[in-house]
């Protein structure tokens, strides 16, 4: 019978029994778990949500504290900021390396790092007055923190700020119509770097922080990302063609349809043309609305990885992107409606097609 | 090292703590990811797309209709308004008959037809200018889908339902008392979605596999200490000049105390006691500022040292209750 509902259902002890181990691997692979699931200071048994704790507290206090730097007059002129900035982020880095199994040192790294940043920010843009500096200097700065910092945390934030700079850069150019191929290229890389979960994280094992805050920072940037561009005009950023997103979207699920449809589950090449080709059909209305099939995308991909934080995100974007949507004002509401009634009408038919394959394949 | 360790699930956790082991290879990890059924079969996909696909066709298909009528198009005649959501309702209400009510299909049709509900009431009250205030809406859109609510057994339902009460305590309060931002308007909504949190969490206790999942109390249970936390830093700001305040950060205080009992204890969650810690953050920070008297270069400064500490102790006591919890098991 097989896990439909995508939580574990199996133990670590009913894995290895029927993965038929030998007596040394056996014990090798448990001694290995046992010293390392109930290791505190493994970044991998932290939870989620402690993670988002720390980097909540880390904002909010270095915010809070670059306040007080502002407030004080401390840090009066544009070179002190950029000098104490760049201290402060290379005393965040320094800290990760100074004790990298402790994870509590991980707030104060990151606070020291945000501060940092913040400041470098504020000097670099008060010294050279274009806002297009201060996004190259961004870029230069979170690729550092991204290479040298041993932190989860560290590297998720600069994996979604790295696009957020790119973003910059775009907008203050003539070329607009670039961020179709930022958020494209982020959407190419999230399923590349998800279906190849595996191979990577083996190939990195010398280096354990970089495979998860890389893949879940490319999802969150290309849905961040999308968020922004799609309601640009706030930034007085007039974006059109809609539907090079979302045909590089489109060919971003096709890939990662064929990896688990023809390489995974072997089904033949005219089921997956066909499977294409409906999917292609149900989403035509849907193309100025690239938001939409992002989603979809990120949706299929936690399907296809057992993942149900990617599920959430999927969902919750999903719903985000439906809102923002609501108030663009390319189309008229009644234009919308049409094209959301007509793609709904579109998914319940073949949602109904579907529930006869399913009984189809459950009697057989 | 105890050996029960290896009765945890094996989570993707475990495939991420398995690829850091030196000579790994990819197809002693790709076996143990398949076995442990995190790669879906055609079984898997099937069920998937399928429930996947009703979802989102039944939420273009609503969005698209509630679009349609906030595009209010004032050619098309009232009766054409009407029939149009009529029409929906009757056609959703039809699928669910003839259906297996614990089909997810079926419950998607309840879930339209309570939804569709909703939208009839609105454009009736659009065409016919009734005059009623928002909260009438809301309340009787949440009576008449009681009973579909109560036959579904779907938590998508639920959730719509204790929404559509919140908002109509909410509106009720802040149209006909004039009581927008009333200690006991939060005190009303304490008492509804706790009610409501207590009858999930003692069916999950009971190990009951209809209350299995998480995302609806993990909601109810946000809303909850995050609303006390809100209705408490009023009242310190305040310095508690209603007293429905005071019992507020009582009630915020007391939320803190069950949820870190209760989840570290009786139903393993960390995420509502990671909520309450960034509550009580908030809270602490609050009377600080009160107490320094709002003091702005010293408060900016202690500010920063006090969230970051507390972040940190959050962090500690919560990576310490998984440490404890794990043992258990």
């Amino acid at each position: 019978m097989e896990n439909t509902n995508m939580k574990p259902t199996k133990t670590i002890l009913d894995v290895f029994n029927e993965s038929n181990l030998a007596k040394d691997e056996y014990k090798s692979y448990s001694s290995f778990l046992k010293s390392h699931l109930l290791s505190v200071d493994s970044e991998t048994n932290v939870p989620w949500f402690v993670k988002i704790i720390t980097i909540f507290g880390a904002c909010v206090g270095s915010l809070l504290f670059l306040g007080f730097l502002l407030i004080s007059h401390l840090l009066s002129s544009e070179e002190s900021m950029i000098i104490t900035g760049s201290v402060f982020v290379l005393s965040g880095i320094a800290v990760t390396y100074a004790n990298k199994r402790n994870y509590l040192s991980d707030s104060l790294s990151l606070s020291l790092s945000i501060l940092g940043q913040v400041l470098l920010g504020i000097g670099i843009g008060a010294k050279a007055i274009e806002f297009n500096t201060v996004c190259y200097a961004g870029l230069v700065v979170e690729t550092l923190i991204y290479l040298f910092a041993q932190s989860y945390t560290h590297k998720f934030l600069s994996v979604i700020l790295i696009p957020a700079c790119l973003l910059g850069i775009i907008w203050n150019s003539p070329i607009f119509e670039a961020t179709h191929f930022l958020i494209g290229g982020l959407a190419v890389a999230s399923v590349l770097i998800w279906t190849n979960e595996l191979p990577l994280q083996i190939r990195l094992n010398k280096l354990p922080c970089f495979f998860v805050p890389t893949a879940y920072g490319l999802v969150l940037g290309l849905l961040l990302t999308l968020v922004l561009s799609i309601n640009s005009k706030f930034f007085v950023v007039y974006i059109n063609h809609w539907y090079i997103t979302s045909l590089i979207s489109f060919f971003s699920l096709s890939f990662l349809l064929y990896k688990s449809l023809c390489q995974s589950l072997g089904i033949s090449k005219k089921t997956f043309w066909l499977v294409l080709t409906i999917i292609a059909i149900l989403f035509a209305p849907t193309v100025h609305a690239p938001g939409i099939i992002s989603s979809v995308l990120i949706i299929i991909l936690g399907f296809t990885r057992s993942n149900r934080i990617l599920l959430t995100l999927g969902i919750v974007f999903l719903a985000t992107f439906i809102i923002s949507f609501y108030y663009s004002l390319q189309q008229t509401l009644l234009t919308k409606s049409l094209m959301l009634m007509l793609t709904g009408v579109l998914f319940l038919g073949i949602g109904f097609a579907f529930g006869h394959l399913k009984k189809k394949v459950a009697m057989q | 090292m105890p050996d029960e360790i290896l009765n945890e699930k094996f989570s993707l956790k475990v495939i991420y703590l398995l690829a850091k082991m030196d000579h790994m290879s990819e197809e002693v990890l790709s076996s143990f990811y398949s076995i442990a059924g995190f790669k879906p079969g055609i079984q898997s996909w099937i069920s998937f797309i399928s429930k996947l696909v009703l979802s989102l066709g039944l939420l273009f298909t609503v969005t698209g209709v509630i679009f349609f009528f906030a595009y209010n198009w004032s050619e098309l005649h009232k009766f054409a308004k009407l029939s149009i959501v009529g029409g929906a309702i009757l056609a959703s209400t039809i699928i669910a008959l003839f259906s297996e009510l614990n089909k997810f299909h079926a419950k998607l049709s309840l879930l339209a037809v309570a939804v569709f509900t909703g939208s009839l009431l609105a454009v009736f009250g659009q065409i016919y200018q009734t005059g009623a205030n928002a909260y009438d809406l809301f309340l009787n859109w949440a009576i008449l889908i009681t009973g579909i609510v109560l036959i579904s057994n779907f938590k998508p339902l639920w959730f719509l339902w204790l929404t559509l009460i919140n908002t109509a305590i909410i509106l009720f309060a802040g149209q006909i008392l004039w009581r927008w931002i009333d200690p006991f308007v939060f005190i009303s909504l304490f008492i509804v979605n706790t009610i409501a949190l207590i009858i999930y969490e003692y069916f999950s206790y009971r190990k009951n596999p209809k209350f299995d999942s998480r995302w609806l109390p993990r909601i109810i249970g946000f809303a909850i200490i995050f609303s006390m936390t809100v209705a408490g830093i009023v009242g310190i700001i305040t310095e508690f000049e209603d007293y429905g305040h005071a019992i507020c950060l009582l009630l915020a205080l007391g939320s803190y105390v069950t949820a870190f009992f209760f989840y570290s204890r009786k139903v393993y969650d960390l995420s509502s006691i990671a909520v309450s810690c960034v509550c009580i953050i908030a809270m602490v920070f609050t009377v600080i500022l009160k107490a320094r008297n709002f003091d702005t270069a010293s408060i900016f400064f202690i500010g920063g040292f006090i969230i970051v500490g507390l972040t940190i102790t959050s962090a500690f006591i919560l990576i310490k209750i998984n440490k404890a919890w794990k043992t258990q098991i």
